[in-house]
C-alpha cells in the first residue's frame, strides 16, 4: 500500500533539507513492506544519509540534520 | 473514485450461479436491490467479505451455519463429485479493471440412505488488475500480494465502514467501541505506519546507546603509557651509545696498555703466561656453563625417569612372569575362542562339524585358562625393550651423578688453579718494581686492571640497555596495536553517535506528523459528521454541534451547548452514525463504494426522508448499493430514488433454492 497523500504532503511540508525528507519517505517505506527484520535496512538509510550529508559538509559547508 | 461493476457468481449458496452488476454512469452511482427478509440481503454481504477475506463476516453464528456451496446443486450432484464455487468481485479504479475472485470445491459424499454431504476442498484466491487501455496484459498475483491489494482497496481492519448493517450502525457507538474506532482511523490515515516507524526507531536507539555505555576507550592513557616507553627507550639508546663509545676507548686503552707490558723484556715471559692463562680460563668458563646445562638435563630425566621406577620395575616383572608362564605369545588364539562361543549354532570352521555342549565347554575351560589375547601380548613384547632401557638407566643413576659431580670437582679445580696463578701474576705486576726504568709496570698494570673492570662493567650496561630496548619496543607495538584498535573503536562511537542523533530527529519528525495528521483528521471528521448529521435530521432548531474527542468519543450539543448524546432517539443515533461513517470515508482520502443492507432500518417519518435524500446526495460522489426489504424501500423513498437509481428485485424461486433477478 503506497504511502498516503496526506503523510507524504507532511513531510514536503517539513521546513528540513531534502536528504532527511527522502530518509523519512524510505523509513515509511520499510514500514509499509511489513519487513520483520527491520534493523539492517534502517541502519542502511540512515547511515547512506549521514554519509552524504557528510559529503556535503565537506563539499558545500551545509547540510546539517536540524 | 472506486465503483463495484459486477459481482459473479458460481455455486454459492442461494445466489447459485449468476452476476449482479451495479450502475457506475456519471449519471448515477446508486443501485437499489429490494428483497424480502431471508432473501439473499445480509448473503450478499457475506459474500462480499468472503470473496475479499476468506470470511463471512455477517453471519449470525459462523459456526453453525451451512457449507458456502449451494445446496440444491449439493443434493443434484453424484456421489464423489466435485461441485466448483466462487465469487468475483470486478471493480473500476479511475482506468484499472481489478477482479478479486475467490474459488474452492466441495467434494459430495453420499452415505446409504443417499443424503448428500459435503467435504471442504483447498481453496485459491487471484487478484487480477487490467490497464483499461491495454486488455491483453494483465497482471495476476496471489498469496501476499493479492491480499495486499485487498489492503490497498478494503482493509479487512477496516470492513465495518464499507460493507455493513444498518440496523446494526448504533452499535458502532457501543461501550469499547471507540478504541476500535481510533485504531480504524488509524489505518485509514497510516498513522500505524508512522507509530511502528518510531517504536522500531527507539528499539534501534536503544540498542546503539546501550554499546555506547560500554564507554569509549582511553586514548590518552594509552598514549601516555607510550610516551613512558619511549622516553625509557630514549634513556636506554643514549646509554648504549655511550657505552658503546666507552667500551671502544677502554678496548683501545687495554690493547696499547697489553702491548706495553708485552714489550718489556723483563716481565715478558710472565705477560705471555698471563695471555695463555687468560685463554685457558675463559675455555674453563665455557667448560662450566656447559657442564651447568648437563647437570639441568640430568635433573630432569632423572627426576620423571625415579619417580616412575617402581612402576616400570612392576611392569617389566609382569611381563617377564608372563613369558616364563608361556603366556607370551598365547598358544590359542583369545578372540578366536571369544568368536567360536559367539557362533555355537554354526559349524566348526576347521572340520565343519557341530560343537555340541561338550564343546563349548571345552571352549570355556580354554577361555578362562588363556590370560592374554595376541593383541595383548604383541603390546607387552613391544614395550618390553624401551622399559628395560629405561630401568637399565634408572639403575646408572648413581654413577651419571657421581660422573656430574666428579665433572664439577675437576672443572672448579682446574679454575681455582688458573685464577689463583693470575691472581698472583696479578698482583706481582702491580706492585713490580721498575727502579730506575722509564715504563712503570705496575701503574700500567693498575690502570689495566681499572680498564678491564671498566670494561666489564661497560658490557653490563650495554647488554642491559639492549635488553631494556627489545622490552620497550615490544611494550610500544603493543600499545601501538591497542591504539589502533581504539582508534576505529572511537570513529565508531563518533558514527553511533551521529546515527543517534538522526534517530532522535526521525522520532522527534514522525511524532509531530502524527500529532498533525491525527489532529486534522479529526477535525474533518468533526465537521463532516455535522454536515451529514444535520441534513439527515429533519429537527433543526434542537442540535448544535458535534465533537470528537482524541479518543474517538462522539457527542452530541443541543443550540444551548448541553451535551445531549444520551438523549438522542434511536433514529438519531443511526444517522450519527451514517454521519459518523461517511466522515471516516471522506477523511480516508479513498472514495470507496459503500455497500448497506437495511439501510434505513426501522427509521420513519420525516427523518426518514432526510436520511434517505442524505444518502441520495451522497451517491452523486460515492457509489452506494443499498439493500432494502420491500416495507423499507417505502412509496417516500420509491419516489426519491426511482428517478436515478438502478433499482432491481431479487425474489425466491418456488422451490427456494434460488435467487432470481439476477443476470446469467
Amino acid at each position: 500500500m503506497p504511502i498516503s497523500e496526506k503523510i507524504i504532503k507532511e513531510i514536503h511540508d517539513l521546513s528540513v533539507p531534502d536528504r532527511e525528507k527522502q530518509l523519512m519517505l524510505d523509513l515509511l517505506n520499510i514500514e509499509d513492506l511489513g519487513v520483520y527484520q527491520y534493523v539492517h535496512p534502517y541502519e542502511r538509510f540512515i547511515k547512506k544519509y549521514i554519509q552524504e550529508m557528510d559529503m556535503s559538509v565537506d563539499g558545500e559547508g551545509s547540510g546539517s540534520v536540524k | 473514485m472506486i465503483l463495484i461493476d459486477k459481482i459473479v457468481f458460481e455455486n454459492y449458496r442461494q445466489y447459485g450461479s449468476g452476476t449482479l452488476r451495479f450502475t457506475t454512469s456519471d449519471k448515477s452511482k446508486l443501485s437499489v436491490l429490494i428483497a424480502k427478509n431471508g432473501t439473499g440481503k445480509t448473503t450478499l454481504l457475506n459474500a462480499i467479505t468472503w470473496c475479499l477475506y476468506g470470511k463471512e463476516l455477517h453471519l449470525a453464528d459462523a459456526d453453525t451455519a451451512l457449507p458456502i456451496v449451494n445446496e440444491s446443486i449439493v443434493n443434484a450432484s453424484a456421489d464423489e463429485a466435485f461441485v466448483p464455487v466462487s465469487v468475483k468481485i470486478t471493480i473500476i479504479d479511475e482506468d484499472h479493471i481489478v477482479d478479486f475472485k475467490r474459488s474452492t470445491s466441495f467434494k459430495v459424499m453420499r452415505d446409504s440412505n443417499d443424503v448428500a454431504r459435503v467435504i471442504p476442498g483447498s481453496g485459491n484466491f487471484t487478484v487480477t488488475t487490467t490497464a483499461s487501455h491495454d486488455f491483453e496484459n494483465s497482471q495476476v498475483c496471489q498469496g501476499v500480494d493479492a491480499d495486499m491489494v485487498v489492503k490497498q482497496y478494503f482493509d479487512e481492519a477496516i470492513f465495518r465502514y464499507y460493507f455493513f448493517d444498518g440496523e446494526k450502525l448504533r452499535d458502532y457507538f457501543a461501550v469499547g467501541q471507540s478504541i476500535s474506532i481510533k485504531s480504524s482511523i488509524f489505518n485509514i490515515s497510516q498513522i500505524t505506519l508512522l507509530e511502528s516507524s518510531c517504536t522500531h526507531l527507539k528499539k534501534i536507539h536503544g540498542d546503539k546507546n546501550r554499546i555506547l555505555a560500554k564507554g569509549s576507550p582511553d586514548i590518552a592513557n594509552l598514549q601516555s603509557q607510550k610516551d613512558t616507553q619511549i622516553k625509557s627507550k630514549k634513556v636506554a639508546e643514549d646509554s648504549l651509545a655511550a657505552n658503546t663509545a666507552a667500551l671502544e676507548m677502554l678496548r683501545k686503552e687495554q690493547a696499547d696498555l697489553n702491548e706495553a707490558l708485552r714489550g718489556f723484556e723483563p716481565i715478558k715471559k710472565l705477560q705471555q703466561e698471563r695471555t695463555e692463562l687468560e685463554g685457558n680460563l675463559a675455555a674453563v668458563i665455557s667448560e662450566e656453563k656447559q657442564w651447568h646445562m648437563r647437570r639441568s638435563d640430568f635433573i630432569r630425566k632423572y627426576l620423571i625417569l625415579l619417580n616412575l621406577y617402581p612402576c616400570i620395575k612392576h611392569t617389566l616383572d609382569i611381563i617377564t612372569q608372563k613369558e616364563k608362564d608361556g603366556d607370551l605369545p598365547p598358544a590359542i588364539d583369545k578372540d578366536q575362542v571369544k568368536m567360536l562361543l559367539a557362533h555355537l549354532d554354526e559349524p566348526c570352521p576347521l572340520c565343519h562339524g557341530t560343537i555340541g555342549e561338550t564343546g563349548r565347554q571345552h571352549l570355556e575351560s580354554l577361555l578362562a585358562k588363556i590370560s592374554v589375547s595376541s593383541k595383548t601380548s604383541n603390546y607387552l613384547k613391544e614395550i618390553k625393550g624401551p622399559l628395560e632401557s629405561f630401568l637399565e638407566d634408572a639403575v646408572n643413576y648413581k654413577n651419571a651423578r657421581n660422573q656430574l659431580n666428579q665433572e664439577e670437582i675437576d672443572i672448579s679445580a682446574r679454575k681455582e688453579k688458573i685464577t689463583q696463578r693470575l691472581a698472583e701474576i696479578n698482583s706481582y705486576l702491580s706492585n713490580y718494581d721498575s727502579g730506575e726504568e722509564s715504563f712503570d709496570v705496575a701503574k700500567a698494570e693498575n690502570r689495566r686492571t681499572i680498564v678491564n673492570s671498566q670494561i666489564d662493567n661497560a658490557n653490563r650496561s650495554i647488554g642491559a640497555a639492549e635488553s631494556t630496548i627489545q622490552t620497550c619496543d615490544g611494550i610500544i607495538a603493543k600499545i601501538d596495536k591497542e591504539l589502533s584498535d581504539a582508534a576505529k573503536k572511537v570513529k565508531e562511537h563518533a558514527d553511533i553517535k551521529a546515527q543517534l542523533d538522526v534517530l532522535e530527529e526521525m522520532q522527534k519528525q514522525f511524532n509531530g506528523i502524527k500529532e498533525h495528521i491525527m489532529s486534522a483528521m479529526r477535525r474533518e471528521i468533526e465537521r463532516t459528521t455535522w454536515d451529514i448529521f444535520d441534513a439527515m435530521i429533519w429537527k433543526s432548531n434542537t442540535f448544535g454541534h458535534i465533537t470528537i474527542s482524541d479518543n474517538y468519543d462522539v457527542a452530541v450539543y443541543n443550540k444551548q451547548g448541553n451535551k445531549m448524546t444520551g438523549s438522542l432517539s434511536a433514529t438519531e443515533q443511526m444517522a450519527l452514525a451514517y454521519a459518523f461513517t461517511l466522515a471516516i470515508h471522506k477523511a480516508s482520502g479513498k472514495n470507496c463504494p459503500l455497500v448497506i443492507d437495511s439501510p434505513l432500518g426501522r427509521v420513519s417519518d420525516e427523518n426518514r426522508e432526510n436520511m434517505a435524500k442524505a444518502l441520495g446526495e451522497i451517491s452523486k460522489d460515492k457509489q452506494l448499493i443499498m439493500l432494502f426489504t420491500p416495507d423499507e424501500y417505502s412509496e417516500s423513498v420509491r419516489s426519491m430514488y426511482d428517478e436515478f437509481a438502478d433499482v432491481r428485485e431479487l425474489h425466491l424461486s418456488n422451490d427456494e433454492n434460488f435467487i432470481e433477478g439476477m443476470e446469467d
